[in-house]
Formats: C-alpha cells, structure tokens, sequence
C-alpha cells in the first residue's frame, strides 16, 4: 500500500513529464523544419510569375528584383539545409513579389486616370470653346 | 497529510511555471519589439487614417494588422533573424495593403470621372442640340425667307405673265384696231398689201390737182399712217384708154405725185411714199363702157404689209 505521500509524488512525478513534454514542444517549434520549404518556394515563383504577367518589371521593377533575389537565396538555403531561412526567404520572396504585383496595378489605374482626366480636360476646354464660339 | 508535502507540491508548482517562463524566456528573453516595428506600426496607423485608402482594401489591411501584431512581438535571442523577417513581412503587407486601396481609390475615383465624362458630355450634347434647333430654325427662316423670295418671284413672273397677257391683249386690240382702222380706210387687203382706191371723183377732168372736199379718205389714210409709222405706201396712177398712151402715162404719174404730194403736206416723211404713173396699162375693168373707164381712172394707195417682224423667226441659211 502506497502511502499518500508517495501517491502525491508519483502524481507530481506525471506533471512533471508533462510540463517537459510541453517544454519540449515550444522548443521544437522554435527548432529547424527538416524538409525544404516546397510549398512556400513554389508561392514564391507563382507570385513572381504573376508580377511578370502584369508587367511588373516596367512598373515595379525594385520589388521584382528583389522578390527574385529573396527566391533565388531562399534556395540556396535550401541546398544549404537551412530550411527555416529558405522558408522565410521564400515568404519574403512572395511578398515581394505581391506588392510588385499590386503596385504595378496601382500604377496601372492611376495612369489610365491621369489619362482619362486629361481627356477630361481636354474635352472640357473643347466645349468651353465651342460654348465661346456662340 | 503533511505540510512538507504541501510545501513540496507547491515548490514543484513553482519550479514548473519558473521552468515554463525560463522557457519561453528562450524564444523571447528581452520582452522589446524588433527594430523597424514601430515603424511599420506607424505606417500601417497612417494608412488606417487615410479617408481615401482605410476603407478600400479591407482584407489586405486585416493582413497588415496581423503581421504588424506579429512583428511588434518581443524580439529572440535564440533566433535574431525572426524579428527582421517578421518586420520585413509587416512592412510588405502594409504596402501591399496601401497599393491595392491605392488601386481601388483610382477605380472608384475613374467611376467618378466617367460619371462627370458622362455628365460633361450630356452637357455638350444638350448645347449642340440646342444648337442643331437654333440652327434649324435659323435654316427655317432662311427656308421661309427663300419661299417668300420664291413667292416674290413667282408673283413677278405671275406679274410677267400678267402684262403679257396684257400685252397680248393690247396686241389683240391693237390688231382689232388695225382691223378698224382697214375697216375704216375701205381698204381691200390684198396679197400686195392693203389697197385703198381713190375714184376719178377726186381729180377734175385732164387734172391731176385734187378736188378740195374729196380727200376725206386720204386724211383717213393719213391718220391710219400716223397710226402705223412703220408702213409704206405705194402710189399708184391708172387711167383709162382714152387718149395716147404716153399721154395718160404722163397724167397717171401726174395725179399719182399729186396724192403723194399731199400726203407729204399732211406730214407723211417723203421716204414712206413711192409714187409711180402706170398709165392705161393695168385696168381693172373693160374700157368698152364709161362706167368701167370710170372705174378704171383710178389712183390706188398700197399700204405695204409689216415686214416681217422680229419676233418671226429668220429663216436659216441655206
């Protein structure tokens, strides 16, 4: 027969496993991921790859070269086993490239309303002047 | 049950969260956000507070807000590079988020300026059809004032027409006076022209002077040439075969000068008159009886006929 003491122990003795279990996940997730970052390398080049299709290298040439730069070190890191900054550089790389993508559409719609305005402009002063005519 | 044991469990309690914070103190020992976070924060504030852009791209600024909140977590000894990236993430995200509600504001203002395209040009388009209307009633008057030209013209050539017929008329008076007056000469027309015979009664015997009281019909003649100043007249003396032939070729001529010379008095121009003696030769009746001697001493006045007027045409050129 057990004494309470001895019960009180082993219990603690449980919690005690626990907690390092616990412990031990944080810590995990703290440590490298063993397998490359496939998924977020492939985001990478699709979002690059779309930023190319809207003609972000006329209007947002900086962010692309950078979205490159960050996926092409993002693979280095991967070769190189150093999987958690080939995954950050991937998400990196990505995001960059999204905001080439929506700074080139940015750009995009201000430009054709610059355009349109002036049109505007244009159109405006002509009917002035064909309202002056009169 | 003892205290030792409560003690016990409650060190061991300790121990654990010590160990637990010790722990996650790993991940995070210094509880200060990585560099370029409040940054980011700022940036992210300035967009939340920009009328024209916060409420244009909600999902994007919801992005945003989650990786700023992540990149103001506190920085890792363990992992110095996370905080950067972390920062890096926020940074991209707030721009991303500035440059889709940047895109939307554009689309939404160009559905302003269309509508203000749309208004200007509905403005134009008014003016012109007011215009167009100005214009055509302008183009209606005109229109009226060039039917009331063509009334004008046509009242003229109405008015042409009018004294044309009116000329007409007067012309067919005129030809029913011509009639009147022929009628009122005796005269006989004849394809020569018209013939007016002056019986011996005007001429006393072997005397070619008139008898005074016997020229009413040539002052008949004289008013009818006074009338028609265009006519010539052909004098012309016949007598009949009593006598030499010479001799009444003489008195023919004679009596034939003799009317034209009165005619002349009368204020007939010389150039009209052609006086000629025939002599016996051409009478008109037998001389075998007196009476048709009688008729035959004569003096016949040929009114020329018109020649022939302008209005006919000239015959062409063969």
């Amino acid at each position: 027969m057990t004494t309470a003491p001895e019960l009180r122990s082993k219990r603690l003795q449980s919690g005690g496993f626990t907690l390092l279990a616990g412990v031990a996940l944080l810590l995990t997730a703290c440590a490298s991921a063993p397998l490359p970052p496939t998924v977020a390398l492939d985001a990478a080049e699709s979002a690059i790859g779309n930023a190319e299709l809207a003609n972000a290298g006329r209007f947002a040439s900086a962010e692309l070269a950078e979205a490159r730069e960050k996926l092409s070190r993002a693979n280095s890191a991967a070769s190189n086993d150093q999987m958690i900054a080939a995954k950050r550089l991937a998400d990196e790389s990505k995001l960059a490239a999204e905001l080439a993508l929506a700074r080139t559409e940015a750009a995009k719609a201000v430009a054709i309303n610059t355009e349109l305005s002036r049109g505007f402009d244009a159109l405006s002063e002509e009917m002035q002047r064909a309202g002056d005519q009169r | 049950m003892s205290t030792t044991t409560l003690r016990r469990f409650r060190f061991s309690t300790l121990t654990a969260a010590l160990v637990l914070s010790a722990t996650l103190a790993g991940c995070a020992t210094t509880p200060r956000s990585p560099a370029g976070a409040e940054e980011v924060r700022a940036k992210l504030s300035r967009l939340q507070s920009n009328p024209d852009l916060s409420t244009r791209a909600p999902i994007a600024i919801k992005s945003a807000e989650a990786a700023v909140l992540l990149a103001e977590q506190p920085e890792s000894k363990q992992d110095p590079d996370l905080g950067p990236h972390r920062v890096y993430m926020a940074e991209q995200a707030v721009e991303i988020a500035i440059a889709k509600a940047t895109t939307r504001f554009a689309e939404d203002q160009r559905a302003g300026l269309s509508e203000a395209r749309s208004k200007a040009r509905l403005t134009a388009r008014t003016r012109e059809a007011d215009q167009a209307r100005v214009d055509t009633e302008v183009a209606r008057s005109d229109a009226d004032k060039a039917r009331e030209a063509a009334l004008l013209i046509q009242n003229a050539a109405d008015q042409d027409r009018a004294s044309a017929d009116a000329a007409a008329e007067q012309a067919a008076q005129a030809a029913a006076e011509l009639q009147r007056q022929i009628d009122a000469l005796k005269a006989e027309a004849t394809d020569r022209g018209l013939v007016l015979t002056l019986g011996d009664l005007l001429f006393a015997f072997d005397s070619a002077e008139l008898k005074s009281g016997g020229t009413s019909t040539l002052d008949r003649l004289v008013t009818f040439l006074n009338e028609y100043p265009e006519r010539r007249v052909a004098v012309e003396g016949h007598t009949d075969n009593v006598g030499s032939a010479d001799y009444n070729q003489r008195l023919s001529q004679r009596r034939a000068e003799s009317v034209s010379r009165y005619l002349q008095n009368k204020g007939i121009a010389r150039s009209r008159l052609d006086a000629n003696g025939m002599g016996q030769d051409v009478p008109l009746v037998s001389n075998d009886s007196e009476s048709g001697r009688q008729q035959n001493r004569r003096v016949e006045l040929i009114i020329d006929n018109p020649p022939p007027s302008a209005v006919a045409a000239t015959p062409p050129p063969s």
